[in-house]
């Protein structure tokens, strides 16, 4: 690379205990600006966790999160998560959190930070949030259009089935003009030609937007072909970390997934 | 002269939160529901002993007293369990729901228990809807035998149950595999439920042991105060929720210390305002919501019953 | 002889104060899960408030010296009853006064009490306010300025002076009536708004709603305000109608009726609330009517409508969970969409 590389994103040392069990034990990594990174590992590894951490779920019990917002970096952990999330940093859940009650379409138009008609002084003049609102309903048409299901639009989550639940989970994240996302297990439960098409998304974002992803995932396979660098943890460590085709070859990941 | 007084009704009290508040924190970890109708348990308990106690001509002995307390407060548990809330968990709400039905068990046992009074009143001629001191034959008896005639009678009641049941209950929980499994059911009712063990027979069996052992708060209840009226339970509701929250709906040990303490605060800070400055009883739940506002604030409990990871000391530093 | 007109009334008159706290109440309940078992406390804050301005400030403006005759004695009453016959300007001066002072007082008393209650589950939330509508009914038993147990009268009705008693019922009806109108279009534009979305989203899963960058304590907090506001103008409503209060009338009971009435109507939609308003105010000034009732019945119709309101609303939860009348998604983004849809195929 000749291009010298900016970081978006770095934790230092972070560690997290849940009732005195070590959960994650002095994690360092570091995110470039504008890449796609794996993280991967055995169940049970600690990924989720770190997730948890970024975006303020979870207070780390040592070491810190730095996150580079306009030009300086900052200090996050200890940021409640919707101060984080207003830091243009989205994440998505592993066991997918749609509200229920909500629409499908209701689901991906709720994500946007700061709309105009979330004031209560806005809400009841609607003339004030129309435009903006009829935008963002194009933006996800044209979202649900890209992966063929404009006809769920007005599905509850109830009638949808979990491939498709996971799916808008993970475009409800990329909703968001979010600089930093993180996608726990978007591959899971889809089919391989949706996979595709949601990783060939990703990447289009990525291309024309410059944005950074965070992507955790078990399907290693199609992970490898996306991504421009993996970190590996395990027992809430990291074993390795590199371009993906070091890692595969690693032994010590080898044997972390295959077992003794 | 004040200040004794106020010992014994503070003793009294930690005995009536204890045996109120320790179901109420089994009965949330068994069904994850708020039940606002637990109170109710209290108040029939107290009912079916001053009942009794009429129809037998004022002669009731403790031991028939608590027997029945036991088992109408039991009973009336066990079937707003089977006609309520399992149909409404099969329906899967939300736990406001569950809440909200519960409050409306509350209106009815209530007011179905003033008509009860209202009736008794006219047959009896004798004024239910507030009701005098009971006292226990037996209890009287074995104070005249133990020489302890110069304590008050309630003092020995609340001690002979309050101990009875704490060895029962110590000994059902750790001693038993039936306890056993219901506690187990209690902290994770799937996992049981693989082992084989007959689920809804046991929460039933809960159901009924919560109504009941609450229900012997109101057998001490009559002997102690000298008017039962049936929204008795209203005013215990707010102590006995705030024990079980300083338990975070969890610990019985701390909702245990926690019913003594609130009853300590609450009674000496009640005497102190009422001896300077002729405050009346009913700023009793004032000074328990005090109590729970600063908990809230100071340390939310979050885990059990739901609550958001937010903070609102932050901490931010630039690089 | 019934009096038709005077029923009819009444009734409406209970109706447009109830519906304006059920209203309330399924927009911070059903719609964004603040669980309010202490409406009563906000009900009975607005009454005291406009009962406290109503006959206080009327009588100090009016130069009567209320240390010598304070409100709650006969000769307060008296001097109330004259000034609000003959001073018309000043009764509805000081009375739209007392509205909006109660929306802020109450609004903003909600507003303080989020401040504990906000991180943590329905349950407690549900259990403190509970606990704040029996807590301030100690306070008013204690305070010997409103009257102590026994409360205050001769609250003038604003339009007491117009003489026809039918006629200043039927201005006072119209008054309440847009209020509960305003109400309802505030609710109802919240709703059909983007925050409804999220506020339909905070209740449906709060800390989801959190991570995707919803401040949900604010949120909620703002909400409180509104709905608590309204709650208090509700009872100034109801003190001055009534033209007295006293602790007895703000017990937890009248929370419950306001639970039932959103619940029989579906606590997520208005509509619901204001139909579940009209069947149960209904209900309850049809009861006193049938006095004769309480010749056959060996005890107090009054015990009765609990129990059967509480039977109401056990049932239909039980049967509907969801209530009577469902909400759908609102109807304007439905119908901008399906265009919308339509253009991309
Ligand atoms: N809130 C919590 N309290 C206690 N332990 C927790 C908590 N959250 C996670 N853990 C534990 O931390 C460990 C790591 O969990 P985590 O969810 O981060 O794993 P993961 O790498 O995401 O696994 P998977 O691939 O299965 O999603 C697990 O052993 C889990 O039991
Ligand atoms: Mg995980």
């Amino acid at each position: 690379m000749s291009k010298e590389v900016r970081h978006i994103l770095a934790t230092r040392n972070v560690s997290k205990y849940f009732e005195g069990v070590k959960v994650l034990e002095k994690v360092s990594i570091t995110i470039p600006e504008g890449g796609i990174i794996g993280l991967i590992g055995p169940n049970g590894s600690g990924k989720t966790t770190l997730f948890n951490i970024i975006t303020g779920f979870h207070v780390p019990s040592e070491g810190e999160v730095l996150y580079r917002a306009s030009n300086e970096f900052i200090r996050i952990d200890g940021l409640n998560p919707h101060e984080i999330y207003r830091l243009r940093i989205v994440r998505t859940f592993q066991l997918p959190r749609l509200f229920h009650s909500l629409t499908v379409i209701e689901n991906l138009l709720v994500t946007p930070v700061g709309q105009r008609g979330e004031s209560i002084l806005n809400a009841v003049r609607w003339r004030t949030w129309l435009e903006e609102e009829k935008n963002l309903v194009k933006k996800a048409l044209g979202i649900l259009a890209m992966f063929n299901k404009l006809e769920i639009a007005f599905k509850y989550p109830a009638q949808l089935s979990v491939a498709d639940i996971k799916l808008v989970e993970t475009l409800r994240g990329l909703m968001a003009n979010a600089r930093l996302y993180l996608l726990d297990e978007p591959l899971a439960g889809l089919d391989f030609a949706t996979a595709r098409r949601l990783l060939n998304f990703i990447k289009e974002i990525r291309n024309s937007y410059n944005v950074t992803f965070i992507i955790i995932e078990h399907r290693i396979d199609l992970l490898m072909e996306t991504v421009d660098y993996v970190y590996v943890l395990h027992n809430g460590r990291l074993l390795a970390s590199g371009k993906p085709d070091e890692v595969i070859q690693n032994p010590d990941v080898v044997k972390a997934y295959v077992g003794e | 002269m004040e200040i004794y007084r106020a010992i014994l009704c503070s003793y009294v009290f930690s005995w009536i939160y204890i045996l109120s508040s320790l179901p109420l924190t089994l009965s949330y970890r068994t069904t994850k529901v708020f039940n606002f109708a637990h109170p109710i348990f209290i108040t029939y308990g107290a009912y079916v002993v001053i009942i009794v106690n009429e129809v037998l001509g004022r002669e009731i002995p403790l031991a028939v007293a608590v027997f029945l307390a036991f088992v109408v407060g039991g009973l009336v548990s066990l079937i707003s369990h089977l006609l309520v809330f399992k149909p409404l968990s099969y329906q899967r709400v939300s736990s406001n729901v569950y809440m909200v039905t519960s409050m409306g068990l509350w209106f009815i046992y209530q007011y179905v228990l003033y008509i009860v009074c209202q009736l008794l009143t006219r047959r009896y001629d004798v004024n239910f809807l507030s009701y005098s001191t009971i006292e226990y034959k037996d209890v009287r008896f074995l104070q005249d035998v133990l020489g302890l005639n110069s304590m008050p009678q309630y003092t020995i009641t609340a001690t002979l149950i309050g101990v009875s049941v704490g060895v029962a209950l110590y000994i059902l929980f750790n001693k038993t595999v039936l306890g056993l499994s219901l506690r187990g059911i209690a902290d994770n009712a799937s996992l049981v439920a693989i082992c084989g063990v007959p689920i809804n027979r046991l929460v039933n069996l809960t159901w009924f042991l919560v109504g009941g052992i609450t229900a012997l708060s109101g057998v001490i209840w009559v002997n102690f105060s000298g008017s039962t009226t049936p929204d008795l339970g209203l005013n215990i509701v707010v102590d006995n929720f705030a024990a079980a929250f300083i338990g975070g709906l969890y610990s019985l040990p701390i909702t245990a210390v926690a019913s003594i303490v609130l009853a300590l605060i609450e009674n000496m800070l009640l005497a102190v305002l009422n001896y300077y400055f002729g405050v009346q009883p009913t700023v009793r739940i004032a000074i328990v919501f005090g109590i729970v506002l600063a908990i809230l604030v100071a340390r939310p409990p979050m885990g059990a019953g739901g609550g958001l990871p937010y903070r609102f000391i932050k901490r931010v530093s630039r690089k | 002889m019934i009096d038709i007109t005077g029923f009819l009334i009444n009734w409406l008159e209970y109706f447009a104060i109830y519906a304006i706290l059920a209203v309330t109440l399924s927009l911070e309940s059903g719609i964004s899960g603040i669980t309010n078992f202490g409406k009563v406390a906000f009900f009975g804050l607005g009454a005291y408030l406009g009962a406290i301005i109503n006959t206080y400030l009327l009588l100090a403006i009016s130069g009567v010296d209320v240390v010598k005759a304070p409100p709650y004695t006969a000769e307060g009453v008296i001097a109330l009853i004259e000034i609000s016959t003959l001073n018309p300007a000043l009764v509805l001066g000081v009375f739209t006064l007392s509205i909006l002072v109660s929306f802020i007082v109450t609004g903003v008393f909600g507003y303080l009490l989020t401040y504990p209650i906000i991180r943590v589950g329905s349950g407690f939330v549900g259990f403190t306010l509970l606990c704040v509508g029996e807590v301030l009914r100690g306070i008013y038993v204690n305070m010997e300025f409103v009257g102590g147990t026994n409360g205050m009268l001769g609250i003038p009705q604003p339009f007491i002076w117009l003489g026809i008693p039918m006629l200043s019922g039927l201005c006072y009806l119209l008054l309440s009536v847009t209020i509960l109108a305003l109400t309802y279009i505030v609710t109802d534009r919240i709703l059909g708004s983007p925050l409804g979305r999220t506020l339909r989203s905070i209740r449906d899963d709060d800390i989801a709603a959190l991570c995707l960058g919803k401040d949900v304590p604010k949120i909620k907090s703002k909400i409180f305000f509104l709905t608590s506001g309204f709650s208090g103008v509700a009872g100034t409503l109801y003190a001055c109608y009534v033209s007295s209060v006293n602790p007895q009338m703000f017990v937890t009971l009248v929370t419950f009726n306001v639970w039932a009435m959103i619940i029989i109507g579906g606590s997520e939609s208005p509509i619901g609330a204001i139909i579940g308003a009209l069947i149960l105010t209904l209900i309850e000034r049809i009861l006193p009517l049938i006095a004769s009732l309480n010749e056959y019945l060996p005890f107090t119709p009054d015990y009765l409508r609990p129990v059967f309101i509480g039977l109401i609303m056990t049932i239909v939860l039980i049967k509907y969970p969801r209530g009577l009348i469902s909400m759908k998604p609102p109807k304007f983004i439905k119908s901008a969409v399906e265009e919308l849809i339509r253009e991309a195929s």
